[in-house]
């Protein structure tokens, strides 16, 4: 399995400073949750505009910091909301959070070891 | 590098806008942001005007295009430069926006924050050296 991140894609998007780059990571994180938490609960009211809305704001924010798999989850489930096939949405939104998960415990890690670094 | 310069940016895209705003903050910016077509509009016409104006296409409220074409037509914001941060790559988008007089064009899947604050400030020093 490819990492959840891809690093260079990351340092790509970045300003180039480690500052930067700290930032960036800080924000995609607290984002993409609260991003992924409002999906999680509009996934049961099967909201479908909604829906769409989230899972492409999500996929962007992925697409542009490297975490590929997550995004292509995202895009799954915006197309599914796009052509109002929503049935299969729980166990896409489970899929999703799990790579979540995976994608958070890389990119926290990637913090800390940024920090032994300094 | 510590860059001076007044930006104003338009993105509804809450991460994207933050990221962005963080980015060019650290650079030393003044960021003013808006997170629909219709704010920013309105934040671009009051003084003190913006040296550059960072805006999305697809927006609640305004599209970026009626923005562009409002702030080309006004000559309050004529001269300000406006670069698009835009999700599509389509040719015909990318035409559209340049010939309404758009100073630039990011697609976002390949943007790179250091990439557009050195635009950003190179179009602040062209602008300056023009008067």
């Amino acid at each position: 399995m490819p990492p959840a991140v891809d690093l260079e894609r990351l340092a790509d998007f970045s300003d180039g400073t480690e500052e930067g780059l700290r930032t960036l990571v800080r924000i995609f994180l607290e984002d993409i949750s609260q991003m992924i938490g409002e999906l999680r609960r509009a996934v049961p009211r099967g909201d479908a505009a909604e829906i769409r809305l989230l899972a492409h704001r999500s996929a962007g924010s992925c697409s542009a910091c490297g975490a590929a798999r997550l995004g292509e989850l995202l895009e799954h489930l915006e197309e599914a909301a796009r052509s109002g096939r929503l049935d299969g949405s729980a166990g896409m939104m489970t899929a999703i959070d799990t790579e979540l998960d995976r994608v958070t415990l890389f990119l926290t890690d990637y913090l800390a070891s940024l920090g032994k670094t300094e | 590098m510590t860059a001076t310069g007044r930006i104003l940016l338009v993105e509804d895209d809450k991460f994207l806008r933050r990221a962005s705003e963080a980015s060019l903050r650290q650079r030393g910016f003044d960021v003013v942001t808006a997170i629909d077509g219709e704010e920013g509009l309105r934040l671009a016409r009051e003084a003190p005007y913006p040296d550059v104006i960072l805006l999305d296409l697809l927006m609640p409220k305004m599209s970026g295009i009626e923005v562009l074409r409002a702030l080309k037509t006004d000559e309050a914001t004529v001269k300000i430069p406006v670069v698009i941060l835009s999700n599509s790559s389509r040719a015909e988008d990318k035409q559209e926006a340049t010939m309404l007089g758009a100073a630039g064009y990011y697609v976002k899947a390949n943007l790179s924050l250091k990439a557009l604050a050195a635009h950003v400030s190179a179009l602040i020093e062209e602008h300056a050296s023009r008067g």
